[in-house]
């Protein structure tokens, strides 16, 4: 594979990471909340 | 919640689905940097995104500074809002800084360089964490209040990251949208990156909605324990 190949997918998954990671907090802060 | 959940998540899901089939499926491979363009796809819409939310942030805080004393509730709900933009605003950020620097190893050779559009953007950035972190670690009745002015410096900063690209022309490539004669894309590659902008707007409106509920929810908790505890303490006294 190379750089740019690994790169891309390196920048696709970090964005779908970072982003569901911060749904999750959310909707986790959600649950605590209604606790 | 569950509403925007039920309606918004599947929405910007499906068009997220289609910009990323277009994205990486129909798009033409762009000639002089090959699939390593792709990238464009994620990080301009990121970026773009990220220099909207501070938007609604500036807005909110504003509301928020001039109903504080007078209109305490509405002044709570749009502090709300300016939470909710601001981690918004710091994700989207954080993508935009990082797949730009995916890019730029291979089409530059070096992972950051301090040019305009990447300094300012980091200031940005550095900006919306010290907000975050004034809001997360400062005690008093006054945190809202720094918060809601501290929003004002990083929506002074958008302006400069938008136009640093044209008062300064350094290493970061040229303006492709707005950027006069001989600029843009092919347009080929347009469906590709107009539905990702369509996806990630829906997306980051659905976060913004759902931490507004969340925060909004919260404040309701923090009120009635200490109405509690005041009405508690009043027995007390009895």
């Amino acid at each position: 594979m190379t750089m740019e190949h690994r790169n891309l997918v390196l920048a696709y998954l970090f964005t779908w990471g970072l982003q569901l990671a911060y749904l999750g907090r959310v909707l986790l802060g959600w649950r605590r909340v209604r606790k | 919640m569950r509403r925007v959940l039920q309606f918004g998540l599947p929405v910007a899901l499906a068009i997220l689905a289609v910009g990323f089939y277009q994205a990486i499926y129909v798009a033409p491979t762009e000639a002089t940097m090959g699939n390593i363009q792709r990238i464009f796809y994620y990080h301009v819409p990121s970026n773009i995104m990220g220099l909207l939310f501070p938007y609604v942030n500036l807005v909110a805080s504003i509301v928020f500074l001039a109903t504080r004393r007078s209109n305490p509730m509405r002044a709570q709900a749009a502090d709300a809002v300016a939470l909710a933009s601001a981690e918004v605003t710091l994700v989207f950020v954080s993508i935009g800084l990082v797949t730009g620097m995916l890019w730029a190893k291979p089409v530059w050779g070096i992972w950051w360089t301090w040019d305009a559009r990447l300094t300012s953007v980091l200031v940005l950035w550095l900006i919306y964490v010290s907000y975050l972190l004034l809001r997360r670690f400062t005690a008093g009745g006054q945190t809202q209040t720094l918060a809601a002015v501290l929003s004002i410096f990083a929506a002074v900063d958008v302006p400069i990251v938008y136009m640093s690209i044209r008062w300064w022309r350094t290493q970061h490539p040229a303006p492709v949208f707005f950027g006069g004669p001989g600029t843009g894309i092919d347009p080929h590659m347009m469906p590709a990156f107009l539905w990702n902008i369509a996806g990630w707007f829906a997306w980051g409106l659905m976060l913004v909605m759902l931490r507004y509920n969340l925060e909004r929810k919260r404040q309701h908790v923090e009120q009635e324990s200490a109405l509690r505890s005041l009405e508690s303490g009043q027995e007390v006294a009895r």
